[in-house]
């Protein structure tokens, strides 16, 4: 506060200063421009010389200004009291000068006039001069007034300063001493704390503080919540682990396969109550007191000694099997692997065993290989039996068709040596009789050829159903007699199987496409494929014949089943089921849709590829 | 010396297709001299000139139609003893048979068989076939020695 009224007196004081030496400055213009004007006007008078006029002319022009600058610059009372009488006096010779001049002006001699006006004009002056004296003389007891009071208020700032430094050092060190007070007692306060907490009891809360040493008290206390809370989690991960403990001991305990460990020498040292079931003894009688090959049938303990032998070298072995022999003599067959537990310098420590009852295993071994040979047996039987079949399909072959040509050929020599000795009559029974016999030989012919299908070996592979059904169509084409077929085989693709077999499949489907449109004026055979999605071909042979009730399509395909009339188409009923047993013995599907009179569609799914045609 | 006529041997045990076989071979007029027998051994003897045949003409026949299936020693084991045998191994043999077996086909050709044929039942075509394999090894077919050895 003291420093700031200090700080105002200073700068009025300047002020004031500047202020005083400006009022100097103008009042010794003003003078001096007087003192130019009266000088400029004698001249003139003395000389008549218009020169003389310039600084005259130019001095009362600026004395008014320099009057108005004057004025600004006057405070006081009394100055501007003494200044308005300056400026009278001022006027009255600016007046009076101008009269001289004027008249000066018209005539050359200087009159008495003019004497006494340059007289007066002298006097004027040093009116003005007396007038001006004081006025400076006022304005510099200002100047010095002000001067003393700055000096005044200077030494008032300075003793004001000094004091409050004073003041300042004193209470500075009284601070310091309350302070140094206080930390020491907080100090001591977080020391003992600290202590506490090291001993693990609880603290005394201190007072707040911002500083260091608060924080330190905080943080004591923030580390003993911590604590407590870490004994808190420990407390429970202990719990915890009991627990686990439990359960693990519960887990092997109840293990679905017996676990035990043995040491160095084939001791037990640890056994589930599984085995121990298994054993049928207690905890107590096995743990320490039984070796393992006291528990192991004669028969199996060299096995179990050869075994035990790798465990201690190499550290494990794996399904080994044993018999154990129970506390009542039963025996239980075993698979055992074990592992050899070392300690850090590599020492044996235990073995630890997991034995599983194979009983169940080997009785499941032992019907798989009964089975095994059953199915073995009734193989051989099997084949015995297709040989069978293929000795009696070869002696039908011979012996059914001997007599067969037979019949046809003596018929036939009959038509020729005692035809013209029969009459018509006579004639067409005969004829009656050789077509007979030549059907039997169709027959017999279709049936070995069906025989041998269900009997053959087949081989399969790619077979490109394009060229195979290009080749039939050329052969059942040409058999056609020269009917007008239309064919319309689209791509086909390749399948898996045996060329041969697959051919007369196909020579039967198409043959038979033939024969039932042969009451057709403009006969149509379409051939192609279809998507099946499941791994196979589906190829199709449709044609625009005659067609078949679908009520009896499952008869379609069976040996000897005709769905028309022989007189009308002729045939012996074995083609399609030829068909059907190849197919089937390519692991494929046949079937057939038609609409009676609109023609039929028959249908052959083939496998694609070659691992899944074999059956 | 004298050209033997030429000859067909007829090895056939059934009687019913031998009589229908000269049937037909008579249609085209190849029976000239077809000697029938009955089973294997009578072939070998035939050719050997032993037993009943002890006094038969000298030559070898220049046919040998053969069936497969005949009683004592057949067809296969006949084919085997000729073919092996220097002095019947020329002889052309057709194999005239009612079995299209492919153990039997197979078996015959490598035996060395020089036609094998299978009896259609339909009368026609086995007057067709007979007269096709008349007028080959008959007419058309030449042989070494046989029915005109001995210049």
């Amino acid at each position: 506060m003291g420093a700031h009224a200090v700080d105002r007196v200073q700068r009025e004081s300047t002020a004031e200063m500047v202020r005083t030496f400006q009022v100097r400055a103008e009042l010794g213009s003003l003078l001096t421009l007087l003192v130019d004007a009266e000088t400029g006007a004698r001249g003139y008078l003395l000389t008549r010389d218009h020169t003389f006029l310039e600084p005259y002319y130019h001095a009362i022009d600026q004395l008014p200004v320099q009057y108005l600058q004057l004025g600004k610059l006057v405070r006081h009372p009394e100055q501007r009291e003494r200044l308005e009488r300056v400026r009278l006096l001022m006027e009255r010779r600016v007046a009076a000068m101008k009269q001289v001049v004027a008249g000066a002006s018209q005539s050359s001699v200087v009159t008495l006039r003019d004497r006494e006006l340059l007289v007066e004009g002298k006097l004027l002056m040093d009116e003005v001069r007396a007038q001006m004296a004081p006025m400076q003389a006022a304005q510099d007891a200002v100047l010095e007034g002000t001067t003393a009071a700055i000096r005044e208020a200077q030494a008032l700032s300075l003793l004001v300063v000094s004091v409050g430094a004073g003041l300042g050092m004193v209470g500075g060190i009284v601070a310091m001493l309350l302070f140094t007070a206080g930390v020491a007692r907080r100090l001591e306060q977080v020391t003992a704390n600290a202590d506490r907490l090291a001993e693990h009891q609880p603290l005394i809360k201190m007072a707040a503080g911002d500083d260091e040493i608060g924080q330190l008290g905080r943080r004591l206390e923030k580390a003993a919540d911590l604590l407590a809370a870490h004994d808190q989690a420990r407390a429970r991960a202990e719990a915890d682990l009991r627990k686990s403990a439990r359960e693990i001991q519960d887990l092997y305990d109840h293990a679905p396969c017996g676990y035990h460990s043995l040491d160095v020498e084939g001791r037990f040292v640890a056994i589930n109550q599984t085995e121990l079931d298994w054993l049928g003894y207690t905890r107590s009688e096995v743990v320490g007191r039984l070796a393992f090959k006291d528990v192991v049938t004669p028969a199996s303990q060299e096995r179990f000694a050869q075994a035990f032998g790798v465990v201690l070298q190499t550290g494990g072995v794996r399904d080994v099997e044993f018999e154990l022999q129970t506390r009542s003599g039963r025996v239980i067959p075993v698979s055992i692997s074990s592992t050899a537990i070392r300690g850090e310098a590599g020492e044996f420590l235990a073995s630890r065993a997991s034995l599983f009852d194979i009983t169940e295993r080997q009785r499941a071994e032992h019907d798989i290989r009964r089975l095994n040979g059953e199915l073995q047996e009734q193989i051989q039987a099997q084949q015995l039996l297709n040989r069978e079949l293929e000795a009696f399909s070869y002696t039908v072959s011979h012996d059914l068709r001997a007599p067969l040509r037979h019949i046809t050929g003596f018929s036939a020599l009959l038509e020729r040596k005692a035809g013209t000795q029969l009459d018509a009559e006579g004639r067409r029974l005969v004829s009656r009789m050789s077509l007979a016999a030549s059907r039997m030989g169709r027959l017999i012919d279709d049936l070995l050829v069906f025989s041998r299908m269900g009997r053959t070996e087949i081989l399969p592979r790619p077979v490109d159903l394009s060229t195979l059904i290009e080749e039939v169509r050329q052969e059942v084409d040409s058999d056609a007699e020269g009917r007008d077929i239309h064919w319309a085989i689209h791509s086909l693709p390749a399948v898996a199987g045996d060329r041969a077999m697959l051919k007369l499949a196909f020579v039967n489907l198409l043959a038979n496409a033939v024969k039932y449109t042969g009451t057709r004026a403009r006969p149509e055979i379409e051939i192609g494929t279809e998507a099946d999605g499941n791994g196979r071909t589906v190829i199709y042979v449709r044609d625009n014949g005659i067609g078949f009730d679908m009520t009896y399509a499952d008869k379609l395909f069976g040996v000897f089943q005709r769905l028309h009339n022989s007189s009308a188409f002729e045939g012996t009923g074995i083609g399609l089921a030829t068909v059907r047993r190849i197919v089937e013995r390519h692991r494929g599907l046949t079937w057939a849709n038609s609409i009676p009179e609109e023609g039929a569609t028959f249908f052959v799914a083939l496998p694609t590829h070659v691992k899944e045609a074999v059956a | 010396m004298t050209t033997h006529p030429k000859r067909i041997l007829l090895a056939e045990d059934s009687e019913d297709d031998a009589e229908l076989t000269l049937a037909a071979l008579a249609e085209h007029d190849l029976a000239n001299e077809v000697v029938h027998v009955r089973d294997g051994v009578e072939v070998l003897d035939f050719l050997n000139h032993r037993h009943q045949f002890a006094d038969r003409p000298e030559g070898n026949p220049a046919l040998l139609l053969l069936d497969l299936k005949m009683p004592r020693v057949d067809g296969l084991q006949v084919l085997e003893q000729i073919k092996s045998d220097d002095r019947f191994r020329t002889i052309p043999i057709v194999i005239l048979t009612s079995s299209r077996e492919e153990s039997d086909l197979v078996r015959s050709y490598d035996l060395g068989v020089n036609a094998y044929v299978v009896k259609p039942v339909a009368f026609n075509e086995f007057i067709d076939a007979v007269r096709q394999l008349g007028i080959f090894w008959m007419l058309v077919n030449e042989t070494p020695g046989g029915a005109h050895s001995g210049r």
